[in-house]
């Protein structure tokens, strides 16, 4: 066990909005987290701040100790961070095992996948996300349940210790997103600590054992699912947003 | 003697400050609404002013009747920029990278077939001027040409202004730079709303050469790069999407250049990196520009 | 000792995989032609002895071969990295500044100056490269386009003594060979070793991470990429090799000077021999190459003058561009490869 990632006192302002005010928290090695919150609440710049794409206005990130605020992007994924972004996004004009072998050769890649090489390390994630009959056709033809697992098969690629996913299920129908659960369900089992966002409760409920909740920017509540769907702030923001969670 | 230098700094900066504003704000616009960065943009300047140089040469009725020559060289540079964006950009609006070379390619084109015609060397226009008269201020002889300048080109700048912020079109234009999807769904053609741009721009363009040349010299066909440069600088220094924003840019990049110009050894060699630099400085300090809200992509 | 053992072994093993390589490509339809062409380009110079043939024909061969290395260089870093460079003639340019001046100024033999040249080129393609770091798309190609305006405009008015002579350049340099026979076979050996290496780096995994910043440079970044390093090193290939063009092409015409060596013409040959060999591809430039040498030879015959030679070829550009972004000739390769696989009854 032991604490993997601490967030403290996280602050990012743009202009005059505070997209993510005075933020705490801390992940435990090997958890399985969520974090919800309305549209707009600060979910995704929480992981572009902790994955180095933006810097904190103030606060700091320690990941396995080490101060990681503010570091370049690749950096931080080199130290054992991945993370998939909200809207999908592949490199168009290469196959997709190329895709997948870009993280391969970042440094951290290159370390796992010492003994087999990038090209069959790459060709083990893709046949383990079920995407290997598609390994040399590009991105642009696939589904888009597809695309949203070559976003995770990207990002284990460098061997991540911590896994970021932004929204994995959004725009999936219900089949597709069983496949991604069970997906991440199999990533958790072999350890990836996982901390992923959704906006609707739902769709997290059964899948995490604790959620964060945010609203505009601020922490509202940290529990299993079942208490934090029953936070009266929780429910507030939600209504308030006039967004269902049920 | 350093007054007096002070001046003519402030006054040729002045005038080349609106006549870059006119050139810029069409760059910008093209920019803001589709997203498109016409590398020929500087070269509508370059081929208007050249226009104006042949068609006084084309018979009295022309070199008479200035109004109708002036009438005629806009016309057709705002029909070349609507063919430029109909012809070339708009089937290659998918591929960034093409696009840009697309515009590349055309401006080089355009100063090749410019060189043809002309040859590279500086040509004077002087059949007519915005006027004659020189008054002395403060020791500098100044001519009433460059004031004119200055006025007409703010004054059209204004005449821009209340246009894109209250005229129906203006009001569509402004729609789809902010916010593409919305606008087609409120019943705006996104790509029709290109192609005014695309025609303002160039018309714009085309103004600034009527006002700046007669009475100076067409530097050679490659001028054209210097207006994009100093466009893309204004831009950039004056934000994205702002109107003062770029007329304030425009008036302290030209400021600045004269200021090399009079002031620095060889200056006349440096003025070029001038915009240069505020382009790399601005991208590297704050590529939101002084005015601007949006970041440039 | 078992170490060295396994070594040994695995290099065996990649021996007779090149061997196997090599094998399967020449019996395919692009090795085939390749084969083809080196044949007929190494027996070419002994074609006929005519002085004619030999010193107006075969002179047009080298600069197809000097063309060829530099519009694949301008494919690294645009093609491949996606780092939209408008200031190559900068490299072409300075490489053969600094060549020329060694070679006039400090007797320095040919080949050192062009060592020397080549190494200060990549040096340059370092330092432009720094501010393509934070400059992206139109804005790099512009700072690229105006640094090399300037560059021009500070060597062209110049002292106009030694080492730079102003506006008139360095003249009196040497050429590679007086013999333009062995000038050919020189040429074609660097175009060969330059390509072999070109193209490997274009397959290997540096080809891959360079694509991928070039497609999404942010995705490259969260793929664990150092990007920044990337971006140096394409431009820093860029200019190696476009150094290389640069120095052999002063040393073609013996001078180099700001109008010849250093205009915007010089940058737009490299990208219009690319964009028609097809943008991205590396291999391309030898087809753009070849195609643009031998219209402007043949369009020169017929009288044209060179300026409305470059006016065609800017249209063809923009019909190129707007047409056949592939590449012009690509699909003609593809034509060609059907019609093999039919011949040989596949
Ligand atoms: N680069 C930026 N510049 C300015 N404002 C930003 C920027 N990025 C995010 N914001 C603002 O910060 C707030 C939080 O945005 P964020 O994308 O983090 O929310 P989110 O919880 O991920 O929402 P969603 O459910 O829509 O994905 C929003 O109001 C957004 O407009
Ligand atoms: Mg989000």
């Amino acid at each position: 066990m032991g604490v993997l990632l601490e967030v403290k006192n996280l602050t990012k302002k743009f202009g005059g909005l505070t997209a993510v005010n005075d933020f705490s928290f801390e992940i435990n090695r090997g958890e399985f987290i969520g974090l919800i919150g309305p549209n707009g609440a600060g979910k995704t710049t929480i992981f572009n701040l902790i994955s180095g794409m933006e810097k904190p206005t103030s606060g700091s990130i320690h990941f396995d100790g080490i101060d990681i605020s503010g570091k370049l992007p690749f950096r931080i994924v080199n130290l054992g961070i991945a993370r998939t972004f909200q809207l999908v996004r592949s490199f168009k004009f290469l196959s997709l095992l190329d895709n997948v072998q870009v993280s391969c050769l970042s440094k951290r890649g290159k370390a796992a996948s010492k003994t087999i090489g990038t090209e069959a390390y790459a060709s083990s994630i893709l046949r383990s996300v079920g995407l290997i009959d598609k390994a040399s056709v590009p991105p642009i033809v696939l589904p888009h349940g597809d695309l949203r697992k070559l976003q995770i098969a990207k990002a284990i690629g460098s061997n991540p210790e911590l896994l970021l996913l932004d929204e994995p299920f959004s725009g999936l129908s219900y089949e597709e997103q069983v496949g991604i659960t069970d997906l991440i369900k199999k990533l958790h089992s072999e350890g990836v600590t996982i901390f992923m966002t959704g906006h609707v409760l739902r769709e997290l409920m059964a899948l995490v054992p604790r959620v964060i909740a945010m609203h505009q920017g601020k922490f509202i509540a940290d529990g299993p699912p079942s208490e934090v769907a029953n936070n009266k702030i929780v429910l507030e923001a939600y209504l308030g947003k006039g967004e269902g969670f049920a | 003697m350093f007054a007096s230098d002070l001046l003519e700094m402030l006054y040729v900066g002045s005038a080349d400050g609106a006549i870059t504003a006119l050139v810029a704000i069409g760059f910008s616009l093209v920019y803001g609404v589709g997203g498109v960065t016409n590398l020929a943009h500087g070269a509508y300047f370059m081929l208007a002013g050249y226009m104006l140089l042949w068609i006084l040469t084309w018979g009295p009725i022309f070199s008479e009747l200035i109004w109708l020559s002036v009438v005629i060289v806009l016309v057709i540079i705002a029909f070349i920029g609507a063919l430029s964006y109909l012809v070339l950009i708009k089937p290659l609006q998918n591929s960034h990278i093409n696009m840009i070379l697309i515009t590349f390619a055309f401006a080089f084109f355009l100063e090749l077939i410019v060189k043809e015609i002309s040859g590279t060397q500086p040509e004077p226009i002087d059949q007519y001027k915005l006027s004659d008269i020189i008054v002395v201020i403060g020791g500098v002889s100044m001519e009433v040409r460059v004031l004119l300048q200055i006025i007409i080109g703010l004054i059209t700048v204004a005449i821009f202004g209340l246009f894109i912020n209250k005229s129906k079109l203006g009001k569509s234009i402004r729609a789809v730079s902010q916010d593409k999807e919305a606008a087609t769904l409120m019943g705006i053609n996104s790509d029709r709303i290109l192609l005014y741009t695309f025609i303002i721009a160039s018309f714009l363009a085309g103004f600034a050469a009527y006002l700046a040349i007669p009475g100076a010299n067409l530097m050679g066909p490659s001028m054209g790069w210097n207006y994009l440069t100093n466009s893309m600088a204004v831009v950039i220094l004056g934000g994205l999407g702002s109107l003062t924003g770029s007329v304030v840019a425009a008036f302290i990049l030209n400021y600045a250049m004269s200021f090399t110009l009079v002031f620095i050894p060889k200056g006349e060699i440096w003025t070029a990196i001038v915009p240069m630099v505020v382009i790399v400085v601005m991208l590297l300090v704050r590529p939101r520009g002084i005015f601007g809200k949006k970041e440039l992509k | 000792m078992e170490v060295k053992m396994i070594s040994k072994k695995s290099i065996k093993n990649k021996v007779s995989g090149t061997q196997n390589y090599l094998t399967t490509w020449i019996k395919s339809f692009s090795g085939s032609l390749t084969i083809f062409c080196l044949i007929i380009l190494s027996f070419l110079p002994f074609f006929s002895q005519d002085r004619a043939y030999v010193s107006y024909f075969i002179p047009q061969f080298t600069f197809f071969f000097i063309y060829a290395i530099f519009a694949a260089s301008w494919d690294i870093a645009t093609g491949l990295a996606g780092q939209a460079n408008f200031g190559q003639s900068i490299f072409f340019g300075l490489a053969g500044y600094i060549g020329g001046a060694l070679i006039i100024e400090m007797g320095v033999p040919s080949w050192i100056a062009i060592i020397i040249a080549v190494i200060g080129a990549t040096f340059i393609g370092f330092l432009v490269g720094i501010p393509a770091l934070k400059i992206k798309g139109p804005y790099l190609m512009l700072v690229t386009l105006v640094l090399s305006f300037i560059i021009l405009r500070v060597l062209a008015t110049s002292h106009s003594g030694p080492p730079l002579y102003g506006y008139e350049g360095i003249s009196g340099l040497p050429k590679l060979n007086p013999n333009p026979i062995i000038e050919y076979f020189i040429l074609f050996i660097s175009l060969i070793v330059c390509f072999i290496i070109m193209m490997s780096i274009s397959k290997s995994k540096l080809g891959t991470i360079l694509r991928s910043i070039r497609d999404d440079e942010i995705g490259s970044e969260a793929s664990g990429i150092n990007t920044m390093k990337y971006k140096l090193i394409a431009f820093m290939l860029c200019a190696l090799f476009s150094g290389l063009a640069g120095i052999y092409f002063g040393l073609h015409y013996q001078t180099v000077n700001p109008a010849g060596n250093l205009s915007m013409t010089i940058s737009f040959l490299a990208i219009i021999m690319a964009a028609l060999g097809g943008i991205g591809t590396i291999r391309g430039s030898l087809v753009g190459a070849f195609f643009y040498v031998f219209l402007e030879f043949v369009l020169v015959e017929i009288g044209l003058d060179m300026d409305v030679v470059h006016i065609v070829f800017s249209i063809i550009l923009l019909l190129v561009i707007r047409f056949a972004s592939r590449g012009l000739l690509a699909p003609l390769l593809d034509r060609l490869r059907d019609l093999w696989d039919v011949l040989l009854g596949r």
